[in-house]
């Protein structure tokens, strides 16, 4: 057991994302999840092993202008958080700016 | 020209920077030990009756890390919750049933213990039901077990607190918030800090740490639930229900572990205080109504008493259903014992999938039977 080594690498990332959405945003919030589940079944013919229907990995961020709520899910937070932070804002309902 | 929106109210965002670990014995366990156990579990649990048509035995483990920036709060979290599931298909007199039983901790070592210990009363649940007749439809003294106290808590307060729903006028509970909409001796919390179960975390999918909230007070609707989003709407603090079945999903208000909390009678006094009723067992499904407030409880089998005691009468499957208000008002009697379960999926609607336990004591209340 141990916190993802994934989502501890993105951390620095993260924080970088939200330090620049900030500028725009009133509420500015990432959550990142990384979760590893096991199913395992035995019946009188059968017996299998496969992902548990909890495996995910990925992050969303919410934004809040002041009067709603705008969420933007992505896979993972890349090297260049500049862009990606464009890309969100640029997603972002222009008629509720 | 900007879009009408909701007002709300500003965000707290207060700083806290903390790392949360719950210890889990998971990866001590290979998965090739983990099966092996299922095929023993398994087997064993064939053997038990000829008139067994299929057994399964089944682990599901998770292991679950969630990060949470935002500009000044920095969480992370770590835990683990393992399940444990028999299952039989069984055949006698001509009838076809399916039972179940679950065990769930956050230790694979608790479940692997007490798993097996469930197999006997599981077939013998199993040949009662294959026997068992329709209820003649009335209205009865009903005592509970734990898993329909739970889908009582669930669907009947659960849902209709959920406070996103009151931003949307959608719940009929908004208005009772304050006024007595159940007996005086009903208490009943929710929370993911509440109890240590399947929706046990130390933060929401917003950020807010696990709350426990004291949804009805001595009969008396105090508050709901909310996520981040309804909490502003609403102009009140949330209580750490803001859950999403996955970061590619919307967070929701949704419940957690859901309870009613123990009371002071022996449930042997309850059952005698019955002349003539039906305990009920083991939740099949529910289904509510949250605007007006109508419920629909299906239990998988309910046992009939006669003169303050438990008969060999088996009856199945058995739907409880009213209105919610009725249902909690007639509770009587609440035992002093409490159990939470953590086996099932909660949906929004029809969608957005959880994980919740629910559960509580045995409550004695009169209801409408089916």
């Amino acid at each position: 057991m141990g916190f993802s080594q994934f989502l501890n690498s993105r951390r620095g990332r993260a924080k970088a994302l939200v330090k620049i959405l900030k500028e725009q945003f009133t509420y500015v919030s990432i959550l990142g999840a990384d979760s590893k589940s096991t199913a395992i079944r035995v019946d009188a013919s059968t017996s299998n092993i496969s992902n548990g229907q909890d495996t995910e990995c990925g992050f969303v961020v919410k934004l809040n202008n002041g009067s709603c709520f705008f969420e933007y899910a992505m896979d993972d937070i890349g090297e260049d958080v500049a862009s990606l932070a464009e890309e969100i804002k640029e997603a972002f309902p222009s008629v509720l700016l | 020209m900007k879009q009408d929106c909701i007002e709300c109210v500003t965000l707290k965002d207060e700083p806290l920077v903390q790392s949360f670990v719950r210890p889990s014995d998971l990866h001590e366990h290979t998965d090739a030990q983990l099966l092996d156990f299922c095929q023993e579990t398994q087997k064993a649990l064939q053997s038990k009756s000829k008139y067994i048509l299929n057994a399964m035995a089944a682990i599901n483990t998770v292991e679950i890390s969630k990060l949470f920036i935002s500009s000044n709060r920095e969480l992370d979290q770590n835990y683990a919750y393992i399940g444990g599931m028999l299952v039989l298909v069984y055949r006698e007199n001509e009838k076809v049933v399916q039972v179940f039983d679950f065990e769930g901790s956050h230790n694979v070592s608790q479940v692997m213990e007490k798993l097996p210990g469930k197999m006997d009363s599981l077939v013998d649940r199993a040949h009662h039901l294959a026997f068992a007749k329709p209820i003649e439809p009335g209205v009865y003294d009903v005592i509970t077990d734990p898993s329909i106290t739970g889908l009582i808590a669930h669907e009947a307060f659960g849902h209709g607190v959920e406070m996103d729903q009151f931003v949307k006028d959608r719940a009929l509970a908004k208005q009772y918030v304050g006024k007595y909409v159940a007996s005086p001796i009903c208490n009943m919390r929710d929370g993911a800090a509440s109890d240590l179960n399947i929706a046990s975390y130390f933060f929401d999918d917003d950020g807010v740490l696990a709350g426990d909230t004291q949804i009805i007070k001595d009969g008396i609707l105090v508050t709901g639930i909310s996520d981040l989003a309804s909490a502003s709407q609403l102009g009140t603090p949330p209580t750490g229900n803001g859950r999403r079945q996955s970061t590619r999903r919307k967070a929701y208000t949704r419940m957690t572990n859901t309870f009613f909390e123990k009371g002071t009678d022996k449930l042997a006094d309850m059952i005698a205080s019955i002349k003539h009723g039906y305990m009920l067992f083991e939740t099949d499904n529910g289904m509510e109504d949250p605007k007006n407030w109508a419920i629909q409880c299906v239990a998988q089998y309910g046992i009939e008493i006669v003169d303050g005691k438990l008969t060999e009468n088996y009856v199945s499957p058995v739907v409880m259903s009213g209105y919610v208000p009725d249902l909690l008002k007639s509770i009587s009697m609440i035992s002093d014992d409490f159990v939470t379960c953590g086996s099932g999926f909660c949906g929004k609607g029809y969608k957005e999938w959880v994980r919740v336990s629910d559960g509580g004591p045995a409550l004695k209340a009169r209801v409408k039977l089916g």
